[in-house]
């Protein structure tokens, strides 16, 4: 019974955290759109990843120190730490102080619902990865140090691929149809995603939109693209030397997809990155700065850098949690 | 009318397609007989891989006697491309965000007009530059 208060306990804290660091932070994308940053969307597309994966970092970083002080006395690293409080609520594997009905229901829907979408998710990267095997299976790959494979098939893919083994996988019959100049800047921006690691990037985003509610996942994961995308098509414009080359490829693979769409009776896409805003800007001509992407390691390091102050801080943040709780519910 | 999609082949199936496609129309005991080391497998076996590739529509066949003669309803070549259409729909319209980036997601809400004023707007500018 204390075991499953415990976990109940931390299930609704993570929640309620990560709920709430959601709300600090969304108001905080609305900054992404200060003209100081517009030219730079690399750094743009850096601080969105950031703010996006700040719910759950901090709900990780607090529920792991709220819950130490309890395990590591559970384990016999530390004393035991309830003789030093019983005036309120208790966070303890050890020692529940009883199961809160409101806080059991709030913690066990909380978790229900968070395993539900990890479930979905897992599921889906699984089907991703055995439907991307079975598709370049069939095609012809060209090596190089981001190998491109050739699929057969109506014109619809131009896609970097790869949380790891990073490539890209383009349709035969797509990169046919464009210009070698214009496959030229179509493959440079795929490059500049799998230089960025940003496959990997979207995978971690929908994992720890699994810690806020969908709604502010979207909107994280949605600024987070289209920063993405921006910074992609000026790395794109930079290395093939003519922004104008990058909007005439992005135009002429919408129209091919467009065409594909329509004959196999699918949606041949699965955002709404506004196609005409990156024209425009491929074509304004003005200096964009195109740099490389810190974001996996700016948040690594803020979440180690979180963790071990919350470690630090564990009494503190165990008996702040507690008595949140106890006011709460 | 919808086009119809395909799975990917198992193992053996793709196997014994392999044979039918280079010797078609055979019976399920000359692919038998074809089907060599690694790939061998019993009579029974094939035949029941090839009843069911026909109930999936990847075969067609034909009376001989007592035996069925198969041939392909598609060429590999046409085969491959359909279900490579089928596997990129799928990956594009189920599970993108998870694993993909891609160079144009806008597709499915662009409309004719507007692609051509950004092919006319491109043009524009190339003109302007040179």
């Amino acid at each position: 019974m204390a075991v499953l208060a415990f976990f109940l306990e931390c299930a609704a804290t993570a929640a309620f955290i990560g709920m709430a660091l959601s709300l600090l932070t969304w108001p905080l994308l609305a900054a992404l759109r200060w003209s100081a940053l517009r030219s730079i969307p690399a750094v743009r597309a850096d601080l969105a990843f950031v703010l996006g994966t700040l719910p759950a970092v901090g709900a990780l970083a607090v529920v792991s120190a709220a819950a130490a002080p309890s395990l590591g006395a559970a384990l016999g690293l530390w004393n035991d730490h309830c003789s030093s409080h019983g005036h309120h609520f208790h966070l303890c594997i050890l020692h529940s102080a009883g199961l809160r009905p409101v806080l059991a229901a709030v913690g066990a829907s909380s978790l229900a619902v968070f395993l539900f979408r990890a479930g979905w998710l897992a599921r889906r990267v699984a089907e991703m990865r055995e439907r991307l095997a079975a598709l370049e299976e069939l095609g012809t790959r060209r090596p190089g140090a981001f190998p491109v494979i050739a699929v057969p098939g109506a014109p619809q893919l131009c896609h970097a691929v790869g949380h790891v083994h990073r490539r890209i996988l383009v349709s035969e019959s797509l990169a046919a149809a464009l210009s070698a100049p214009e496959l030229r800047g179509a493959l440079a921006h795929e490059e500049a995603h799998l230089r960025r690691r940003d496959p990997l990037a979207g995978l971690l985003l929908a994992v720890a939109g699994l810690f806020t509610l969908p709604f502010f996942s979207r909107a994280f994961l949605s600024a987070w693209q289209m920063a993405a995308e921006e910074a992609c098509d000026t790395d794109a414009a930079c290395t093939v030397g003519d922004g104008s080359l990058v909007a005439s490829a992005l135009v002429r693979v919408a129209t091919l997809q467009r065409q594909a769409a329509h004959a196999l009776e699918a949606a041949p896409a699965f955002g709404a990155i506004a196609l005409e805003h990156r024209v425009r800007l491929l074509l304004e001509g003005e200096a964009r700065v195109a740099i490389a992407a810190r974001a996996l390691l700016a948040v690594g390091s803020v979440g180690a850098v979180a963790l071990l102050l919350a470690l630090q801080h564990a009494p503190f943040l165990h008996h702040a949690v507690e008595t949140l709780l106890h006011h709460f519910f | 009318m919808k086009k119809r999609t395909w799975e990917p082949l198992g193992k053996l199936e793709a196997a014994v397609m392999n044979v039918v496609w280079t010797h078609s129309p055979v019976t399920a005991r000359e692919v038998c007989a074809r089907m060599t080391g690694s790939e061998e497998r019993a009579y029974t076996t094939i035949m029941t891989t090839m009843d069911r590739l026909h109930r999936k529509g990847l075969l067609l066949r034909e009376k001989e006697g007592l035996a069925w003669r198969y041939s392909p309803a598609l060429g590999r070549a046409e085969f491959e491309k359909a279900l490579a259409d089928g596997l990129a729909t799928e990956i594009l319209n189920a599970h993108g965000e998870v694993a993909l980036s891609a160079f144009v997601d806008a597709a499915a809400e662009v409309d004719e007009s507007l692609l051509d004023r950004l092919t006319q707007l491109i043009a524009q500018r190339r003109k302007g530059h040179k």
